[in-house]
């Protein structure tokens, strides 16, 4: 593992984190970070006021992907009589992250400190955090700090889960629908924005990565945080960048540095790298021209692309855009819940159009037909599965417009041909903000 | 109470009783028919279920008065207790009883589909099972009190009806042309997952009921942990 | 009353009975599921709707209303529930 030390004024969430120290107990998470702040009982109405205001101040928004505006949401779930769970969403279904991982692995405690946090602010005292299955570490992780700090007094009531690890499960309804007893998938919320419920009380889902940057705006305040990023996009974030780059890992970084910057520091020249995703496999494509673009939401807005939860995958500059993004739709179509004909249906049939691009002789009409099922496809499921494939593919389409018109004229091209080039974080790597 | 020996209501029974064998086995037979999605220029889907909907309701009629008559006539001692419990008849308890236990899950299914608007669609559908348990025992129940039975155009009919069903029911189960196919790629492939580090097993999903958890995932304890440090609520 | 169709895609399981009997309202897609543009119901149409709504084996097709201060409501939902409440 390798790491670069920031100043030590700036204690982000990967603060005091080493190759030499990599303790993630109580104590040492007080010792770089002091005490969590909450509140005395007496005090709390006040708190509350304030803890919502300085969220609000902050600007921090959710860092699971979908970019909601953390006080918002929690302004929402109180407005509700009542309310009063807390979910610690650490399902990371995106194959290509690892952050919420790392986070499970060298700072529970921050997101611990969030969710308690939260659940002050609610009046509530229970708290259930969600790992997905196949993550036994970080389920234990999770276990062992609950324990800690039970036994250093804390009064809140922990429940880890394991919901299956399925890339739907870790939606918003499938967690609620999972923890009151039901199978992990999704259920129909046709009014936007909703909120959950369980066990008829309206619960708080939050990103495990969001709840830690929580635990840090209520220790150092809306100010702190806003003083790296950019005033659109303030604070850090925590990257996973994989791909064609020599050093692949979980990145923490201030918003505003440029894509290429930052593949460039795990490691890939900027002449070797031809286009990036990001957002993970629900995401965007970005071009590889446009690289340069800073990240941050707004300024990826006007090119077409998203964060997302914080991925990034480099691709080489021999490889394949179309296929690679036929392997993605074709695994995505696997993990559709099977509730919606429309997703059930419509993703295969997309899987086997990319697939027949990618890899062999079509006619335009392939193409025709692929844009067209997009919109058939678009919105017409329970949940957002299906959208995240359809904004995947059209900006597939935009990214890759030349390699279409090639694959059209001339068939497969060799980058077609060569294994996938999307190999998984093998190493954890921890690297300050910078 | 009309309660005569007259041998109208006898013949009214035997008569109503085969008119309603008919019409149940055209029911069953048009209500698997919905299920495949079957339909001609002249008969849209929905039509096909507007008409197993309407024999349906002219079947009961059928039933009604084939029970009506069977208890009030007192040719034979089928009292009115027999229209609703088993086993209650002086006449031929048993063939008696199916008829009545027939009788009994076809009321709860007709009375779930004309309160069907207040139902919930899945207690409606669960409900509207019962008739795969009804036809059969509809069927026992003629074959073995059936009258007519010594008569060759009734074993013909009774045939027929029979046959109709199980064919039906076969074609539902072995050859029904709408199927919900579940996409192309095979799950297992992780050629096109290019992410196979710590992948659970993949989930295997069915059609209708979402992800089904692999044999290998933790299956039973799904709450690894719960801690509470305090017992005050 | 203005009201629009809504399709809930999880209990909707293709009979296509709301496409045969609202076909101004409701086309098929390939895979025999229902396209649902999200309009206003207009007044001429209004029986077909009813009639389509009414027809669903698997009640996947319903009114929804349209309201113009139903924007900035936050609706709560769960799986037993049905989004009824607003924020005080």
């Amino acid at each position: 593992m390798s790491v670069v030390e920031a100043s030590p004024a700036q204690r982000r969430l990967f603060y005091g984190l080493s190759e030499a120290n990599t303790r993630s107990n109580l104590s040492e998470h007080h010792r770089r970070f002091g005490e969590s702040p909450m509140p005395p009982i007496h005090h709390r109405h006040r708190w509350r006021e304030r803890f919502q205001g300085e969220l609000e101040a902050s600007g921090l928004t959710g860092r699971g992907g979908a970019e909601f505006p953390v006080a918002t949401k929690l302004a929402a779930v109180r407005s509700h009589r009542r309310h009063g769970v807390v979910v610690v969403n650490s399902m990371e279904g995106e194959p290509a992250s690892q952050k919420d991982a790392t986070l499970a692995r060298y700072a529970p405690h921050l997101v611990l400190d969030g969710a308690e946090l939260m659940a002050a602010a609610l009046g509530a005292s229970r708290v259930h955090v969600c790992v997905a299955r196949d993550r036994e570490r970080a389920a234990r992780a999770y276990e062992v700090a609950a324990k800690e700090r039970i036994h250093a007094g804390s009064v809140t009531e922990f429940t880890i889960g394991t919901p299956p690890a399925h890339y739907v499960a870790g939606e918003e309804s499938s967690l609620s629908r999972w923890i009151d007893g039901g199978s992990a998938i999704p259920t129909f919320r046709p009014n936007r924005p909703s909120i959950p419920v369980i066990g008829g009380r309206a619960a708080l889902v939050d990103n495990a990565e969001t709840l830690a940057h929580v635990a840090l705006i209520a220790r150092y305040g809306s100010e702190w945080f806003r003083s790296v990023g950019t005033p659109d996009s303030p604070g850090t974030t925590l990257l996973t960048i994989s791909g064609a780059v020599t050093r692949p890992g979980v990145y923490e970084t201030a918003f505003g540095q440029t894509v290429e910057a930052l593949v460039g520091y795990a490691g890939a020249e900027s002449g070797g790298v031809s286009a990036v995703l990001l957002g993970g496999y629900g995401g965007t494509w970005l071009p590889g021209h446009e690289i340069v673009t800073p990240l941050a939401s707004e300024e990826l807005k006007k090119v077409g692309c998203r964060i997302g939860p914080g991925v990034m995958v480099a691709l080489g500059s021999g490889h394949c855009g179309l296929a690679e993004t036929a392997r993605i739709v074709e695994w995505m179509a696997t993990q559709s819940a099977g509730q919606c004909g429309p997703c059930v249906f419509g993703l295969p049939a997309l899987a086997e159009d990319l697939k027949a691009i990618a890899t062999t002789n079509v006619s335009p009409s392939v193409v025709e037909r692929v844009w067209s099922r997009l919109l058939a496809v678009e919105g017409r499921g329970a949940c957002r599965h299906p959208d995240g494939v359809v904004r995947l593919v059209r900006s597939a389409f935009r990214a890759f417009s030349d390699d279409v018109d090639y694959h059209l004229a001339n068939g497969p091209c060799l980058g077609a041909r060569l294994r996938t080039c999307m190999a998984g974080v093998s190493e954890r790597r921890i690297v300050q903000w910078r | 109470m009309i309660a005569t020996a007259s041998p109208l209501l006898w013949y009214t029974t035997r008569a109503s009783g085969v008119v309603a064998l008919i019409l149940l086995t055209a029911s069953v037979c048009l209500g698997i028919l919905t299920t495949t999605r079957l339909a001609t220029r002249r008969l849209p889907r929905f039509a096909v279920s507007e008409l197993h909907s309407r024999i349906s309701l002219m079947a009961m009629v059928f039933v009604l008065l084939h029970v009506a008559t069977s208890v009030f006539d007192t040719y034979v001692p089928i009292g009115l207790p027999a229209a609703l419990l088993p086993f209650t008849s002086g006449y031929r308890p048993l063939p008696v009883a199916l008829g009545t236990v027939a009788f009994d899950l076809l009321l709860a299914v007709t009375v779930a589909s004309v309160l069907r608007r207040f139902l919930k669609a899945k207690l409606w559908r669960g409900i509207h099972w019962l008739v795969y348990a009804s036809w059969p025992v509809v069927f026992a129940h003629g074959l073995l009190i059936g009258t007519d039975l010594r008569f060759g155009w009734m074993q013909m009919v009774a045939g027929s009806c029979g046959a109709a069903v199980v064919g039906a029911v076969a074609w539902r189960l072995w050859a029904n042309p709408y199927r919900g196919g579940f996409g192309t790629a095979d799950p297992q492939d992780t050629e096109a997952n290019p992410f196979p580090i710590e992948r659970a097993p993949m989930v295997h999903a069915s059609r209708r009921h979402g992800p089904v958890e692999s044999p290998d995932s933790v299956g039973e304890a799904r709450v690894v942990a719960r801690y509470t440090g305090s017992h005050r609520r | 009353m203005a009201v629009r169709l809504q399709i809930d895609p999880i209990a909707c399981d293709a009979f296509g009975y709301c496409a045969e009997l609202a076909p101004e309202l409701i086309t098929l897609d390939e895979w025999g599921y229902p396209l649902v543009e999200g309009h206003l119901v207009p007044i001429e149409l209004a029986q077909d709707a009813r009639a389509a709504v009414q027809s669903c084996p698997r009640k996947a097709i319903r009114f929804v209303h349209v309201e113009p201060s139903s924007r900035g409501r936050v609706a709560i939902s769960g799986s037993k529930r049905r989004p009824t409440r607003s924020p005080r």
